[in-house]
């Protein structure tokens, strides 16, 4: 009996390696809880190490004994006190670590065992599944590999509306992989075996389109990237058109998340791509890379995971900048030599260079990270000096996606594209876009076409200044329109009305274009206001300009935007050149404009209890929800006012800070209520257990107990009867 | 203890444990085919190591291995080698995430007897910096 467990059921044994700690922790467990894993149960609550060594023992029973796991899970069941949280994550313990030396059976007990934990809806059930789809091996053709592929895909399918339901993200997960394989099994033809995978595959991934739409568009842009390998499979023309045609501007949009990359990188390959960009210094990384290649690269049907790597390196594979400043191999290293491996095949090479810029195309620099697209543009620019045919045939293939990749998009993929050569200059990846623009290695109509690309769609840049001092007519009009958009809650009052109503004393001495500017900004929101006011004022700021500034702003203020913010923002504009006194007169000078304030002044807003001091009073702004305030110019100090909110705003965070530790601690009382409350709630299941147990063993003696005063009572009425007949 | 390759000293005694990453193999087994020559290596130091019987399958180069009890010491024809002998073992513990260094190689240098203590040796001289069997890539 000993010598039985002496080798693992679990995985095939080599025998020089060092033994697995996880294999053999959950081994040992098993070999000594054996006795306790067969029924009857043991009845008493475990304690919290016997608990974990039992969870282990029912993982290497489960996997091991085929024959008895649906015990082992029933003992599992009536057990589990923490959602299963500790079994799922031994079973993605031995997906990361063993999978590859797992034995037939336990491969299979492993999906088996997948669907219960799917079934009770496990904490970390997500997990295990993103590891099994990770198991999935790229360009692989083995039976195996082929099994775990249609098993998964059949999972999918058959737990769809409880994954839909609890884990509505795995679904999105599971597509991204089957559309990355799937476009693999279309590549190599003629292997029997894989029809069936094929087919299921299409089964779910056209579910996912046809019922699943927006949950399938969360994988974002690089959805088109794995669609468009596929689009002349006739499932998916359909789906293909509708999003090219409806929802690609969209998708385009939405960054790829980097969980996604992951899903078709294993394990291995992670942890030695990461050490080889985070430990391997350049120079000494030859072995290291032909190890790589050996191990995950060799075979014809492997190049398409050049692809992936391609996408991981540059999305997921962050460096520091202590790295980047290290001697360590740098990410554009490795690309330059994963393109070097696929010069042979032009199809792969086209794929790979789209997957190395296909986010240059879609760049937005307040969305995506620039990390992203650092590799290419290290790349091209590193290999000037050695290799310029690489730099040459990178840019070639960049300024031709413009051209060619999805016309209809164009707009989209010029910007993008321009600025993410803006953003790598602006961010000192690279020095400046004269290295490319004006180098001789380079040849010269490449150079133009990148100078024409870089020019014909300018960044939009701070509008000079000068401008404004001579305005045209044109620039009047565009400001107006960008303006309208944002004014629309603000009251907007004819300006006729409004010269005829407030008599302006200084309006002749405003040259012109300021007073179109104020009138504009005046009638705008707070941000416009700023901008505009600085531009007008900008120009030329004169004391005595300035002092008819703010009186005619103000004239025109009372009922469109309050005097402080006016006040205020003239006052930052010019740089206290001139003294608040003499901008205070003006508005005293409109103090004494009757219809100020009225009966919305009494209302005072929400922010009632906040005011510092008499002088400041809040009104309801019309149609804002921002709390403005106005001034009431007889007891205004403006400065003081100002410091006096800073005061209260600081209380207000004080105040925000209280909330928020008294939340937390609320949410710790609450978190360890939950805990008692499952602590009893099991200890009430194994005692309701316990009682059952006992009725039914001592249930025999009340029976018995009942047959024999039956039988006195029977015999007693029957000799009471016999006697009363007599 | 866990012994880092620039710090073993060749001995008559099975005691060295230590870890290391195989980064070559001799393609033949040498004449008495029991047992072939590679290239190991740590963050420290590389060394020649030999690889005894089926060993010589079990192993390959990017294998991290793990030595308990080897010995390091003149081997007729093969210089100064690493092994594990037969009270020692060598297990594969992992594969590829070593950072090493291919100079000093300690199978390339000229140990003599200390003067202060002759049971000991020392470094006299580097007959060579990286391995004559196994030259660096280019």
């Amino acid at each position: 009996m000993e010598n039985h467990f002496v080798t693992s059921k679990l995985i095939r044994d080599s025998l020089h390696e060092v033994e697995n700690q996880l294999e053999l922790s959950i081994r040992q467990a098993f070999e000594s809880l054996q006795p306790k894993l067969r029924p009857p149960f043991s009845l008493e609550i475990p304690e919290p190490q016997e608990y974990l060594e039992l969870n282990k023992a029912i993982v290497y029973g489960v996997l091991c004994e085929p024959n008895y796991s649906k015990t082992h899970i029933k003992h599992l069941h009536a057990l589990v006190t923490d959602g299963y949280a500790f079994f799922t994550s031994l079973l993605i313990g031995i997906v990361v670590e063993l999978h590859v030396k797992l034995v037939d059976s336990a491969k299979i007990q492993l999906i088996w065992v997948t669907k219960e934990m799917i079934d009770v809806s496990s904490v970390g059930i997500e997990d295990l599944l993103v590891s099994l789809l990770r198991r999935i091996g790229s360009g692989d053709y083995g039976d195996q590999n082929v099994w775990l592929c249609s098993e998964l895909v059949s999972l999918f399918l058959e737990k769809w509306d409880c994954l839909l339901e609890d884990m509505p993200l795995m679904l999105t997960s599971a597509l991204y992989s089957f559309l990355r394989l799937l476009a693999d099994h279309y590549r190599v033809l003629g292997v029997a075996k894989l029809e069936n995978v094929k087919r299921l595959e299409i089964k779910f991934c056209v579910k996912m389109f046809r019922e699943q739409l927006h949950l399938s568009m969360k994988i974002g842009r690089d959805l088109i990237l794995l669609l468009q390998d596929l689009s002349h499979v006739s499932e998916f023309r359909e789906i293909w058109n509708d999003l090219v045609s409806n929802h690609c501007s969209d998708i385009y949009q939405l960054k790829t998340s980097s969980r996604y990359f992951l899903l078709r990188i294993t394990p291995e390959m992670e942890t030695q791509l990461r050490f080889l960009l985070g430990n391997v210094k350049l120079g000494s990384h030859k072995r290291h890379q032909m190890w790589f290649l050996k191990k995950f690269l060799l075979g014809p049907e492997k190049e398409t995971l050049l692809i992936d790597i391609v996408r991981f390196v540059c999305c997921v594979i962050h460096p520091t900048n202590e790295i980047i400043r290290s001697e360590i191999m740098p990410r554009w290293a490795i690309i330059g030599w994963l393109l070097e491996l696929c010069r042979q095949n032009h199809h792969i090479e086209r794929s790979v260079k789209l997957a190395l810029f296909y986010d240059w195309l879609f760049f937005d620099e307040r969305f995506d990270n620039i990390m992203n697209v650092e590799p290419a543009a290290l790349l091209m620019v590193w290999s000037i000096p050695q290799y310029p045919h690489i730099t040459h045939s990178l840019l070639e293939f960049v300024l031709h996606l413009v051209e060619t990749y999805d016309i209809s998009s164009r707009d989209i993929i010029v910007r993008g594209l321009t600025s993410a050569f803006r953003e790598i200059e602006r961010k000192g990846v690279i020095r400046s876009l004269d290295i490319f623009l004006t180098n001789p290695a380079l040849a010269a109509d490449l150079k133009k076409k990148l100078a024409n690309l870089l020019t014909c769609h300018q960044v939009k840049v701070p509008v000079n200044l000068h401008q404004f001092s001579v305005p045209s007519k044109q620039t009047f009009l565009s400001s107006e329109a960008n303006l309208k958009e944002c004014s629309t809650k603000i009251v907007d009052i004819p300006d006729q009305k409004l010269d005829n109503s407030v008599e302006n004393p200084a309006k002749h001495q405003i040259p012109a274009a300021m007073e179109a500017q104020l009138s504009l900004c005046l009638r705008s929101r707070h941000s416009h206001l700023r901008r505009h006011t600085n531009r007008t004022l900008g120009t030329k700021t004169e004391r005595n300009d300035t002092r008819v500034i703010a009186s005619h702003a103000s004239a025109r203020t009372e009922s469109s935007y309050p005097l402080s913010q006016v006040y205020k923002i003239i006052k930052s504009s010019t740089n206290r050149r001139f003294t608040t006194k003499q901008i205070r007169l003006d508005f005293a000078s409109m103090a004494s404009n009757p219809h100020r304030g009225g009966a919305g002044g009494s209302l005072y807003g929400g922010a009632a209890p906040y005011r510092s001091r008499e002088g400041l009073s809040t009104r309801n702004a019309a149609g804002s929800e921002e709390i403005q305030l106005r001034i009431d110019p007889m007891h205004s100090d403006l400065d003081d006012e100002i410091t006096g909110l800073h005061g209260q705003v600081r209380q207000l965070k004080n105040i925000a800070q209280e909330i928020g530790s008294e939340a937390k601690f609320q949410r710790d009382f609450l978190d360890e209520l939950q805990m008692t409350l499952i602590r009893a709630q099991a200890g009430v299941k194994n005692n309701i257990r316990k009682l059952n147990m006992s009725i039914i063993r001592s249930g025999n003696n009340h029976i018995m107990h009942v047959v024999l005063f039956a039988l006195l009572v029977f015999f007693i009425l029957y000799m009471w009867s016999k006697m009363f007949k007599r | 203890m866990q012994l880092f390759l620039k710090d073993i000293v060749p001995a008559a005694q099975n005691n060295i444990n230590t870890r290391f990453i195989i980064l070559d193999k001799a393609k033949s087994p040498a004449a008495n085919g029991k047992n072939c020559i590679a290239l190991a290596a740590d963050e420290t130091a590389a060394v020649h190591i030999q690889l005894w019987g089926d060993e010589c399958d079990a192993f390959e180069a990017g294998d991290i291995v793990k030595l308990t009890n080897g010995i390091f010491s003149y081997v007729r024809n093969s210089g100064l080698i690493l092994r594990a002998g037969k009270r020692g073992k060598m297990e594969k513990m992992g594969e590829f995430t070593v950072a090493f260094v291919e100079t000093p190689n300690i199978s390339e240098i000229q140990w003599n007897p200390d003067p202060e203590n002759p049971k000991r040796y020392i470094q006299s001289g580097v007959v060579s910096a990286y391995s004559r069997i196994f030259p660096p890539l280019p």
